[in-house]
């Protein structure tokens, strides 16, 4: 009888399925995974003790570097907790641009995500057809902070610059434009044989393995449950907008299938469209930002603040003694606990999966190391 | 549920290893304090019991607090929605600490994170291994008392002392 063989492969460092480099090193029988251990490390630049050595106000462009594509999502959570400890409160105008800018980057991360993860299936023009989307969202930012992609846009006690008519104009037609774009990657995408054949059933991950796992966002409303921290925990201005928390529904056979993350995302790209919208009608007048002393200090204290960034809950714990600098920063990513789910999802599938549920997790290697 | 009910149910529980509750600033970070033998039994209770039902683990946080290290575990119920920070304090020159995934898979690489960066070690973590660092970097970078090592497999690095002051002339 022939001895049984398996052979240990690394997808990786370098794979488009992953933004980063980000190596998992999988055990195969033949075209199966028997088993699958992510490695990773590779873009760790200990962020957390670079903030013990920096100013208050001046950690805020190394928070852009955590996620850079959805650079707003990070600045944001670090100036809402630094808000709470020392109680600033930002003006009214403030929390609408924020609203705005986090909202314009969750879409320009899903479209990234939507047109990687068709790429990774072999359909490059939707790739494009995502760039070219998202392009347009980097134009809008750039003309509101000057910056492409790592914005360092929200400060503490509002946001460094006011949005322009200029740019209401231009966001207002950039609406306009996306939301009858959708019907474009529906049909490209969505209703796709090949493409949904390719997701249905594939790296279905259960409601409560997701909880327990410390998933969220996408995959985590993907499998049926309803959690976004806007809705739950709402900052900002989040609770007097209204939209929906797209769930999957199993359209494609299971839910909480691959088909299912990727339909949320596409939803929320609408949701997130109708609450610039609605931010941008509402948006009032008055200030943009407090004036903070020139040297801040954060009151001795802790504080933690969560904010739903495109991936998931992204949270951030400062601890203060009262001095020019962090006591301690702590950021939970939402990449990083996906890693949880690995043993189990990366199990007992072919290889030409691996990417569909790679892509579908929608990993970003410089969140997981921060 | 408030803070001051969770404390309630526990202390009911527990007795004696559980700590008052800390609220340094008003009620922005409010912690209940927990003694670390019977951690695992709380934290088992946390997510078992039907009025608590902490189903999530949102964060672990590890702190180096000076005397002692400190680890924060952040709950947070998807089902009743509300959330709790329980704080462990562990001595610092053998800092262990029982493992959490047991009852929550997502502690599996919090603690990978907290036991490099820390030094703090897990007992009955599944697979302890360095994550975010080199297999051979020495000590714990987010100690307070790290050095900031001078050469790595001889790439030379010597970094200016940290400013005192960060005023401008």
């Amino acid at each position: 009888m022939a001895e049984a063989r398996t052979l240990r492969l690394n997808i990786g460092p370098h794979h488009s399925a992953a933004i980063g480099p980000f190596r998992v090193s999988v055990e195969t029988d033949g075209e199966v995974v028997l088993t699958a251990r992510p490695d990773v490390g590779y873009l760790h630049r200990g962020i957390e003790k670079i903030a013990e050595r920096m100013t208050w106000t001046g950690f805020m462009p190394y928070t852009d570097r955590i996620d850079y594509l959805a650079s707003i999502h990070c600045n944001l959570v670090y100036a809402l907790a630094v808000e709470s400890l020392s109680e600033i409160k930002a003006p009214e105008r403030a929390q609408y641009i924020r609203v705005i800018a986090g909202e314009l980057n969750r879409i320009a991360s899903h479209l990234m995500s939507i047109g990687t993860l068709a790429h990774h299936l072999g359909a490059e023009s939707a790739l494009l057809y995502a760039l070219r989307d998202r392009e347009k969202v980097n134009n809008l930012f750039e003309i509101l902070c000057g910056a492409r992609l790592t914005y360092n846009y929200v400060r503490i006690g509002g946001v460094f610059a006011d949005v322009t008519e200029g740019f209401i104009e231009k966001a207002y037609e950039f609406i306009d434009y996306l939301v009858p774009k959708l019907k474009e990657y529906n049909d490209l995408l969505s209703n796709n044989q090949i493409f949904v054949g390719r997701l249905a059933e594939v790296g279905v991950v259960s409601a409560s393995e997701a909880v327990s796992c410390g998933v969220t966002g996408p995959i985590v409303r993907g499998s049926g449950l309803k959690y976004d921290v806007r809705k739950v925990f709402p900052y900002c201005v989040y609770h007097k907008l209204e939209f929906d928390v797209p769930v999957g529904k199993g359209e494609a056979g299971k839910t909480g299938d691959a088909f299912d993350r990727h339909m949320v995302r596409i939803r929320e790209i609408e949701q997130s469209a109708s609450l610039i919208k609605q931010a941008l009608d509402d948006l009032p007048a008055g200030d943009y930002q407090t004036t903070l002393p020139r040297i801040f200090k954060a009151p001795q204290g802790e504080a933690y603040a969560s904010v739903e960034s495109p991936r998931g809950t992204l949270s951030v714990y400062i601890s203060s003694q009262g001095e020019k600098h962090p006591f301690r920063v702590k950021f939970r990513t939402p990449s990083f606990s996906v890693l949880n789910l690995f043993p189990a999802i990366l199990k007992d599938v072919p290889i030409s999966d691996v990417t569909t549920i790679l892509g579908s997790f929608d990993i970003m290697a410089s969140e997981v190391d921060r | 549920m408030e803070t001051r009910e969770f404390f309630e149910a526990l202390e009911k529980n527990f007795g004696k290893a559980i700590h008052p509750i800390e609220d340094q600033n008003g009620g922005k970070f409010i912690s209940i304090g927990v003694e670390r033998d019977s951690l695992k039994k709380v934290l088992e209770f946390c997510a078992a019991d039907s009025s608590l039902r902490f189903d999530f683990l949102e964060n672990m946080i590890g702190i180096d607090a000076g005397q002692e290290l400190q680890i924060i575990y952040r709950l947070v119920s998807l089902s009743l929605v509300h959330t709790l920070n329980l704080k462990v304090s562990v001595d610092r020159h053998s800092p262990k600490m029982p493992s959490a995934h047991e009852t929550w898979k997502a502690a599996i690489y919090y603690e990978l994170e907290i036991a490099e960066m820390l030094g703090i070690s897990f007992q009955g973590h599944p697979e302890p291994r360095k994550l975010l660092l080199p297999e051979d970097w020495q000590g714990f970078p987010l100690r307070k008392d790290y050095t900031f090592p001078e050469e790595y497999h001889s790439i030379e690095h010597r970094r200016a002392p940290l400013r005192k002051e960060h005023t401008r002339p």
